[in-house]
């Protein structure tokens, strides 16, 4: 089977990317602790699989120009150059340049690209380069601008190399010559090829590798060289790469004595070992067999190795067990998909069982539901991804914006590990970018004003993540200088959108700046300030189902805390009955559930209020909302819901109970029902809507504006600004 | 019976030549490979020939190659450490070939 050039290129661009964020993080790293060697390594990995990979796949332009950035990093490496912020800069921006050229959208930045390689030379020294580039691109990674450091000259020192490609190694274009011409560039080298696994011509797959290598090197060069030199096959191939001291410990040198190493040692002859691995017989039995060794002797060295190799195999790191695979997300969402079917079908089947009187029907009812819960906790688990990952392009974005701003910002995050479903990191992206924006441009202040205000001249925004319940709370945090809300009123007072008069509690002022159009910048920079950003924020955190939260306290800074579910493919609800329908309301917006019975209802003088432990909210009627005939029960039930800061209640008939559920989306014919997010099935098959909640207050609410607006603040509630789509 | 092997002998023909070494061990009697004419041959083609040694062997009937043109295998298998491809023995043939 022969991949297409298409398929190919898609490979390497994913790989590419996933390297490339990679470097990134690395170089960023690499800034704060500059002597880490470890992470100097890490980046010339990174880009020398960029490269070779590049040259391998037809990316040509892009194997030229990683090996300028690669160049410089050698040297790096070897301590002829240390690492300076220029060079961590012009890094980064030759590492976007790679990435635009990847992408397929970097025509149009070919003098940049030679500008950034001009100052490569001059932070790298221009005369490793000279000339180097061609070689780069000839498929070969280059071996001769490889400049040793003069004056470390490292003593010659000799590395096993067990080296088990992947089986479709050569399918991905890769050479095995090639790999091994440059493993010979280091030094003295034997290199002997395993033919065992290749199976006879009848059952051979000819376009797979079968073929295994053991190599002894001797090189000055180092470790690093010489795995250099399997970088971009690593991943999926299995190399060793062991330090082994001449003449060094016992079982060591037993551990050579068998096979290929005989034939090194010119122990055996090539027409020994060859008649040995045609009969496809035990080495040492043949060896025993021909009289050359005694079966002591042979037995010995099996045993003695089959210990060292389980000592070694001990002692690595199971690192190619741990493994991952790559699945296109459309898979996954499928079998989210079929997963919730699985489940509403399970409730079904369990609410018959209930009703037959049939005990092994129920026996295997119980067993399905314990699967199927099973089943959907994993799967909804697999789409969970750590947060860490989107926290990295933030480092970046702060970075890029302390220089552009003229200040000092570190970003410092926490929590990285915590794990949210994809679909919601995805989104979480921008909105975050808005927030650290706003943070990095109007909260911190500038260093001058800074000092003057008795704080460190350096900034800090703290991005945190964390578990709470079957939420994740994402914080934001700034040191900068709070908000002003003087300032906010004013603007707000301009706009129409509160009364000069309104008195408004400071969390409430501070809620306005979520309202469309808002901005009290008094400088637009080409950062934030224009009035977009915390609506928009706003609106994509309630899309997720998700909440934002404002604190700010001047002169201190501001805390911005996202509360967002877990995952969106459930709901946590709970279930109640209105007529002969049945909806679902959203338990992370429902407080409490209350009476409402008819002599409340007459108390109210027509009004639509009740009194909850002698506070007065206002609610809706659910069978009003909906237009559902029929009489009203002598009691119903009043959900309490927040919303925006207001209480609100909703009257349903009936409380059924609890009731967690796979959302299912309502079909493109419902999409502009206003006050309905999805629905659901229920056990008996019947079609539960999901109330949208936050809607709903809204929506009722505006014809109740001021009276809501009264009760708030009374209360002065938290200012939760946003809520359930 | 002899193959010809081809000029290139790389991923891309190990298929089609598998196919033609099978044939000519199905035929009966030793198998000896004409590599003159190869220019070039990959690692695939060098696993390919190793298979074909074994199920010669297996068979129990020769395998060899005929005389001349070793060169390019010659090369490759050295350099990829195959060492039972360049073994003279099976070249030995050649002399009289």
């Amino acid at each position: 089977m022969a991949l297409n050039l298409d398929q190919l290129s898609s490979v390497y661009r994913e790989e590419a990317s996933e390297r490339l964020a990679e470097l990134e993080e690395t170089l960023l790293e690499l800034e704060d602790a500059p002597a880490d060697l470890e992470l100097v390594g890490r980046a010339f990995r990174a880009m020398h699989t960029i490269k070779g990979s590049g040259a391998m796949f037809g990316f040509d332009e892009v194997a030229r120009f990683t090996h300028e950035l690669e160049t410089v990093f050698d040297r790096v490496r070897n301590g002829a150059i240390p690492v300076t912020p220029e060079l961590i800069g012009v890094a980064l921006k030759a590492k976007d340049l790679i990435r635009a050229m990847v992408e397929g959208a970097g025509a149009e930045d070919e003098r940049e690209r030679a500008t950034v390689v001009e100052q490569l030379r001059a932070v790298g020294g221009a005369q490793t380069l000279a000339g180097s580039s061609e070689a780069a691109v000839a498929g070969a990674p280059p071996v001769a601008p490889r400049v040793q450091t003069p004056g470390v000259i490292a003593a010659a020192k000799s590395y096993r190399v067990r080296f088990r490609p992947a089986r479709d190694l050569l399918q991905d274009g890769t050479n095995p010559v090639t790999l091994l011409d440059e493993l010979r560039s280091l030094g003295r080298c034997e290199v002997v090829a395993h033919v065992r696994a290749v199976p006879a011509l009848e059952e051979l797959e000819p376009e797979l590798c079968f073929l295994a290598w053991d190599a002894v090197v001797t090189t000055d060069k180092g470790e690093n060289a010489v795995r250099d030199v399997f970088i971009f096959v690593e991943g999926r191939s299995e190399l060793r790469v062991d330090l082994i001291d001449d003449g060094g410990v016992a079982d060591d040198a037993a551990y050579k004595k068998l096979g290929e190493i005989l034939v090194a040692r010119e122990d055996v002859t090539i027409e020994q070992l060859k008649s040995a691995l045609d009969a496809q017989k035990n080495i040492g039995e043949l060896l025993v067999e021909k009289g050359l060794v005694a079966p002591e002797a042979v037995e010995a060295a099996a045993v003695e190795q089959r210990v060292v190799r389980e000592a070694r195999s001990k002692r690595e790191p199971p690192k190619e067990e741990a493994t991952s695979i790559r699945v296109a997300a459309t898979k996954l969402d499928s079998l989210v998909d079929l997963v919730g079917e699985l489940v509403i079908a399970q409730a079904r089947l369990g609410q018959i069982a209930l009703n037959r009187d049939d005990p092994e029907l129920f026996n295997i009812a119980e067993v399905v539901e314990r699967l199927a819960a099973n089943l959907r906790d994993n799967t909804l688990n697999i789409r969970m991804v750590p947060i860490g990952t989107t926290f990295a392009r933030f480092k970046r974005l702060v970075r890029d914006l302390s220089t552009e701003l003229g200040k000092d910002i570190d970003l410092v995050t926490e929590g990285a590990e915590t794990e949210l479903d994809k679909t919601v990191i995805e989104r979480l992206g921008d909105p975050l970018v808005h927030l650290i924006r706003n943070c990095c441009d109007h909260g911190i202040e500038a260093p001058a004003e800074r000092t003057a205000g008795g704080k460190p001249a350096k900034g800090t925004v703290q991005l945190s993540a964390y578990y709470s319940g079957a939420s994740v709370l994402i914080e934001i945090h700034d040191d900068g200088r709070g908000l002003d809300s003087s300032a906010i009123r004013a603007k707000a007072v301009q706009r129409g959108l509160i009364e000069d008069s309104a008195r408004l509690s400071e969390r409430e002022l501070f809620g306005l700046v979520f309202l469309p159009g808002f901005s009290t910048a008094k400088q637009v920079s080409n950062l934030s300030g224009r009035g977009v950003g915390l609506d928009v924020v706003k609106r994509s955190i309630s899309a997720l189902r998700g909440s934002v939260e404002l604190e700010s306290e001047a002169g201190r800074g501001t805390t911005i805390t996202l509360k967002l579910p877990l995952t969106l493919a459930i709901i946590d609800g709970l279930l109640v009955s209105v007529g002969e329908g049945r909806y679902v309301l959203p338990m992370s917006l429902v407080e409490e559930c209350v009476e409402l019975t008819e002599e409340d209802v007459e108390r109210s003088n027509g009004n639509q209020f009740a009194s909850v432990r002698g506070e007065l909210v206002p609610y809706v009627r659910l069978r009003d909302w909906f237009g559902v005939k029929g009489a009203r029960p002598p009691i119903e039930q009043i959900a309490i819901a927040t919303s925006d800061g207001v209480r609100c209640g909703v009257v349903v008939d009936q409380v059924i109970g609890q009731h967690q559920t796979v959302i299912k989306t309502l079909g493109t014919m419902y999409k502009d029902v206003e006050g309905l997010s999805g629905a659901t099935i229920l056990g008996d098959g019947a079609v539960a809507l999901i109330v949208d909640l936050a809607k709903l207050v809204r929506m009722s609410t505006t014809t109740l504006e001021s009276v809501a607006a009264e009760a708030a603040r009374e209360r002065a509630p938290p200012t939760e600004v946003a809520a359930m789509a | 019976m002899t193959v010809n092997l081809p000029a290139t002998l790389t991923i891309v023909q190990v298929t089609q030549c598998r196919a033609a070494l099978l044939e000519a061990l199905e035929a009966g009697g030793d198998l000896e490979l004409d590599a003159r004419g190869v220019e070039e041959i990959d690692v695939a083609g060098l696993q390919l020939l190793e298979a074909a040694q074994k199920s010669a062997v297996a068979r129990g009937v020769a395998f060899r190659f005929t005389a001349g043109g070793r060169g390019a295998i010659e090369s490759t298998a050295n350099s990829v450490g195959l060492r039972l491809l360049v073994d003279p023995t099976l070249w030995r043939e050649v002399s009289h070939a």
